[in-house]
């Protein structure tokens, strides 16, 4: 069991929480026509081993989506935020 | 307008009041609260809405998890950012009067959609322990808190209206299946059904 800490609701049990999506994804702009990077946008996943950005939804509580940075490898959560923080920013200095 | 007649509780005829479980004094009392109204009210603009509120309603809608906000006949439960459960008294029209005041914001009645019910007593917070993943010690989780969290799996929304008395709101559809759960907790302690 995780304990994930919501930017909203603080610290809480995974069971509150549903894994959503890469975190990583920037969806192509509509006037894109590439099939390639559509495809790659829903499809195209690069599970890592080790540290990777994903995000989440705090589905049982806040309802909020958040930014999620965890090690697969060992669970340990480095950081979260709203889902247009900078994660590589420290928590405290985020405006 | 087709009458659905929702005012028809869905835990109509499933329970029956009495002492259950576990002999000597009980537990924890259990009952339903009815006749009380619930809107949902969500929005975009939060200074605005807030102002609207506490200007039309008397209440100032809190900004921070876990925070109530009482006013003139009504409560109000942080839901989330920018939006709110509110509990208050029937009327007519109850929904189209907080819209009319909250110009940016949605407002649903949601009143025939929830259940709600109240567990009181001195072993509430162990019951409730037993299936909620909060940490609910009466230092994280004191009088006028309220989250959102699951119950035995089901969602469920929690206000702490005293020191060992919850209200548990969850969807109808909940209805059985929570008061099953609170029940089959309540029994090693005893419990009362009013
Ligand atoms: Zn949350």
């Amino acid at each position: 069991m995780l304990h994930i800490a919501c930017p909203w609701c603080g610290l809480r049990a995974q069971s509150e929480f549903t894994y959503a999506n890469d975190g990583t994804l920037i969806r192509p702009d509509l006037s894109n026509d590439s099939i390639d990077d559509h495809y790659n946008y829903v499809y195209a996943r690069d599970p890592r081993r080790g540290i990777q950005d994903e995000m989440w939804r705090h589905s049982a509580g806040c309802g909020q989506f958040l930014k999620v940075r965890r090690d697969t490898l060992t669970h340990e959560i480095h950081a979260t935020g709203a889902p247009q923080d900078d994660l590589d920013v420290p928590k405290d200095d985020r405006s | 307008m087709v009458d659905l007649n929702l005012s028809r509780s869905a835990l109509d005829g499933v329970f029956t009041q009495g002492a259950f479980g576990a002999a000597g004094d009980p537990g924890v009392t259990l009952s339903e609260r009815r006749g009380g109204a619930l809107l949902d009210l969500s929005t975009g603009d939060i200074d605005a809405t807030r102002r609207a509120i506490a200007t039309q309603f008397g209440v100032d809608l809190p900004t921070k998890s876990g925070r109530t906000a009482t006013g003139d006949a009504c409560r109000a439960l942080w839901t989330g950012p920018g939006h709110w459960l509110i509990k208050t008294a029937p009327k007519p029209n109850l929904e189209r009067a907080w819209a009319d005041a909250a110009r940016n914001s949605a407002v649903n009645d949601v009143t025939h959609g929830r259940i709600v019910l109240r567990i009181k007593g001195p072993s509430a917070r162990d019951i409730l322990a037993k299936g909620c993943p909060l940490d609910l010690h009466p230092t994280a989780f004191p009088t006028g808190a309220c989250a959102q969290s699951l119950i035995g799996k089901i969602n469920v929304t929690i206000d702490c209206l005293d020191a060992d008395e919850f209200d548990i709101t969850t969807g109808r559809a909940y209805a059985k299946s929570l008061w099953a759960w609170m029940t089959g907790a309540a029994a090693e302690y005893g419990y009362r059904v009013e």
